[in-house]
């Protein structure tokens, strides 16, 4: 478990547009934070800083632990796209992740993993031949089988069926439940952040911020289509109409 | 079946398959028999008529031991170009330091024709074995960096990023990531390459070295032994052929299945 401490005085892109400014948060470990924010807020950008793929910024991300400070967390990030390798199998896929840990897998353990999460009999199955779905579980439970500190997750359920995403959203929870990384949930869908965060924090249009940073207290396991979830929802864009603009103009 | 791989539904069968690869080359063969019986020109010799030659020289120890000394120098012309080119294309393809400073020697290099490097290879460094697989490797090299330079800027960033977020070793990042994305231009050099190889393996030979199959090709030109000339050309394609069916074809099959 990871608490996650963000400070970015500035991010620009290469072009000189100005991405992000001005953007602090931080992340009790094992909280589920979800970051909500208008197209083109920079939000895949910051968790690209975050994860360390980009470092060209003016800033600090800090990591520490219940006890003390920490060096490189270590981090899974789930991305928009499954992102599997597609020439290695399912059972290989997850191998590769395991190999920096000296991890390996054994057939029980795999086999198990595998019915977890619903995909049974599917250990020497390219992906390339499973569907959408399918392979957004290989890659949730590749984020997953690392044992990560600290998940990062960029829109992973977009462009998959309702059906598909609800299932995933609960398999999310239970693993999550299970583990307790330290997980930052990038979305646009208010829904989806209420439905699963801990904690929502809304980004400005760029060059992004946060605007408000809201408690979700509601029960859990939560899904989208929960009445607690949609009074939040209604709640709160009663308050601020303007908020998934990144505008918030409160009474 | 759970647990095992599904095999391919939509592949032709086997018989049917090569029955399609051969069907036109045999055509081509009844077709060059009629225009030879037809024109009765020793200049234009039947298929059997090669195929007996063949058969003479195959018998007389003469034609094995040409091919088996230029099938040598192709082998070796081929590894040493394969390592050396896709060395130099892995480089010039991941890092533009290096990609500009290699591009015009390699334009260069693409661009010199194969004659003028054998030349300059046998008057420096004699008519020797070494000068000859030097020819060969040097005319090959630049395509070879070429076609890998390509397949190196395709990779896909975006897997490479998958790599660096679980801190993968570089050896797993090479095994794993990037190799694998470079197969098919691999292939592509190495088909290439065989065919080009060992067409600048017969010049190397004819030019200056006393055995295989170009060194063959001149004295059978010198009594105008079309025949012959076609016989060797024929038992160089069979070779081919093998390579192609046994070693290759096979390799890329096992290498792509997890295509769909």
């Amino acid at each position: 478990m990871t608490r996650i401490a963000v400070d970015i005085r500035r991010k620009a892109y290469k072009n000189g547009t100005r991405a992000i400014e001005q953007l602090a948060f931080t992340a009790r470990p094992g909280e589920f934070v979800a970051l909500v924010g208008p197209s083109g807020a920079g939000k895949t950008t910051l968790l690209n800083l975050i994860a360390g793929l980009d470092h060209d910024m003016d800033g600090m991300i800090y990591f520490g632990t219940t006890d003390g400070p920490a060096t490189e967390p270590k981090a899974s990030f789930m991305f928009q796209e499954p992102r599997l390798m597609p020439w290695l199998t399912v059972r290989q896929n997850l191998e590769l992740v395991l190999r920096p840990h000296g991890k390996t897998l054994d057939d029980d353990t795999l086999n198990k993993l595998l019915d977890s999460v619903g995909l049974g009999g599917c250990a020497f199955m390219f992906p390339d031949q499973l569907s959408g779905g399918m392979k957004r579980r290989v890659a949730l439970l590749r984020a997953f089988i690392i044992e990560p500190d600290m998940l990062l997750m960029d829109e992973p359920f977009e462009s998959l069926d309702q059906p598909t995403a609800s299932h995933l959203r609960e398999l999310l929870q239970d693993l999550w439940q299970r583990t307790r990384p330290t997980v930052l949930f990038v979305t646009h869908s208010l829904h989806e952040a209420l439905a699963l965060a801990d904690r929502v924090l809304f980004l400005s249009a760029r060059p992004s911020r946060v605007i408000l940073d809201f408690s979700v207290q509601a029960e859990r396991p939560r899904d989208l289509g929960d009445a607690t979830v949609r009074c939040l929802h209604d709640a709160l864009l009663a308050r601020y109409p303007r908020l998934l603009e990144g505008i918030v103009t409160p009474d | 079946m759970p647990g095992r791989l599904s095999q391919p539904q939509n592949r032709p069968h086997f018989a049917a398959a090569s029955w399609q690869r051969f069907a036109p080359l045999l055509a081509l063969a009844c077709l060059w028999q009629v225009l030879s019986l037809t024109l009765d020109n020793k200049n234009v010799p039947s298929p059997a008529m090669v195929l007996l030659t063949l058969y003479w020289e195959t018998a007389g120890g003469e034609l094995l031991l040409h091919l088996g000394n230029t099938l040598c120098r192709v082998a070796a012309g081929f590894f040493l170009a394969m390592i050396a080119g896709v060395g130099l294309g892995m480089l010039m393809g991941r890092s533009a330091r290096w990609d500009r400073p290699l591009d015009g020697i390699l334009i260069l290099g693409l661009n010199t024709p194969a004659l003028v490097v054998i030349i300059l290879c046998y008057v420096w460094f004699g008519l020797t074995e070494t000068a000859a697989v030097l020819a060969v490797t040097l005319n090959k090299l630049p395509s070879v960096a070429i076609s890998i330079r390509e397949g190196a800027r395709a990779m896909d960033p975006r897997l490479l990023e998958v790599a660096r977020i679980y801190r993968l070793s570089r050896r797993d990042i090479f095994f794993h990531v990037y190799l694998p994305q470079l197969y098919p231009y691999l292939f592509g050099a190495a088909r290439n390459g065989l065919s080009m190889i060992w067409k600048i393996v017969l010049v190397v030979e004819l030019l200056g070295r006393s055995d295989g199959v170009g060194f063959r090709l001149g004295s059978l030109f010198h009594f105008f032994d079309i025949a012959g000339i076609l016989a060797y050309t024929l038992a160089f394609m069979l070779v081919i052929f093998s390579i192609e069916a046994l070693l290759l074809r096979p390799l890329e099959a096992r290498l792509n299945r997890w295509r769909p």
